[in-house]
């Protein structure tokens, strides 16, 4: 049998990780009905992709479980949309639009975080500018290649 | 390499219009002038600038292509600002980015074949960064509106026009730009428009 805990990934926002207690990814699609008035049958119209939200119930625990949770504070108030990896979600790009503590006495080393997320859209995509891209691409072989043409010339 | 040093300075001074990167041709077309490996070099980094740093990133493949030259080098060359210009063309449609990425891989199939002449290498490396653009023009057009044709049966003016398909009479210059119409009060009874 699969062993789970040893392929689900660890979880981690903007680099900062933590532990997931529960994951609800919303997706769906916008959808208007129209009801017609004296319409015994009502019109749907698919307007598109609903964007994707996602919440996490994690948490962090420990004896330096209060520096892991200030550090997952920092990473999540910070400005800009960041790399959100979830334990069987691949990479990708999401805004953190809330990050609330939950910590009791009862629990000391145990702290417990409602994480709100965004999909970022492309406009935002962070690092994967293709001008970036593009000019990592032409310094990998410029030097290598003006060699090579310049012995043909 | 003299000739397509020409024509590169050429085309970089008609395209670029800000003073610090002007400054920075003169200086890779000097460098360029000494050839050898340095030479290729920064005749190279020139083309990298000439698309990089066009004022009008989508008039750069046009003004490539009404250029009279043959040559691999050229063609090579024009590959590479070319590259770099889509990478930052605006692209209004799904349609636009379809067409820009369509010709990018069409000049580039016909680089490869030169190429061959530079050994694999070379190749290798124009297939990453044609590769890089066309994989950008794909991102780009999945996430553009598709383009569509609008008939609205009598000609209207192109302010009218925006109003009724996106509620924004500011937009009329986008629809008079993308049908090349010389009159914008009357509209043609058929154009093309961005999907609203």
């Amino acid at each position: 049998m699969r062993d789970w805990s040893k392929t689900l990934r660890r979880a981690s926002f903007r680099g900062i990780p933590f532990w997931v207690d529960a994951e609800e990814p919303e997706v769906g699609r916008r959808v208007v009905a129209h009801e017609i008035s004296g319409g015994e049958a009502s019109l749907t119209e698919d307007m598109g992709a609903r964007t994707k939200t996602i919440f996490v119930e994690a948490y962090v625990a420990g004896d330096l479980a209060d520096v892991a949770g200030h550090a997952l504070e920092r990473a999540c108030g910070a400005p800009g949309a960041s790399l959100l990896i979830l334990p069987m979600d691949a990479g990708e790009a999401a805004h953190c639009l809330s990050c609330s503590r939950n910590r009791r006495k009862d629990r000391n080393g145990f702290i417990a975080y409602r994480l709100e997320f965004m999909r970022a859209g492309g406009g935002v995509s962070f690092a994967a500018s293709g001008l970036g891209q593009l000019r990592a691409a032409f310094d990998a072989g410029v030097a290598a290649v003006s060699a090579l043409i310049a012995a043909q010339l | 390499m003299e000739q397509v040093l020409t024509i590169l300075s050429g085309l970089s001074r008609e395209l670029i219009l800000d003073t610090d990167d002007l400054a920075s041709v003169d200086a890779l077309a000097v460098a360029a002038q000494a050839g050898g490996d340095s030479g290729v070099g920064a005749l190279m980094q020139l083309a990298r600038l000439t698309g990089e740093a066009a004022a009008d990133a989508n008039a750069v493949p046009d003004a490539v292509d009404r250029v009279q030259d043959e040559t691999p080098l050229w063609r090579l060359v024009a590959l590479v600002v070319v590259c770099f210009a889509v990478v930052r063309a605006d692209y209004p449609s799904r349609h636009d980015a379809q067409a820009a990425r369509s010709a990018v891989s069409a000049r580039a199939d016909i680089v490869f074949g030169e190429a061959g002449i530079y050994g694999s290498e070379a190749i290798a490396w124009l297939v990453s960064m044609a590769g890089v653009a066309t994989l950008y023009l794909s991102r780009t057009a999945a996430e553009r509106a598709p383009a569509v044709r609008v008939e609205s049966g009598v000609s209207l003016p192109s302010t009218l026009l925006a109003y009724d398909l996106y509620g924004d009479a500011g937009r009329a210059h986008e629809l008079v730009d993308r049908n090349r119409v010389a009159t914008s009060l009357v509209m043609p009874v058929s154009f093309e428009a961005v999907a609203p």
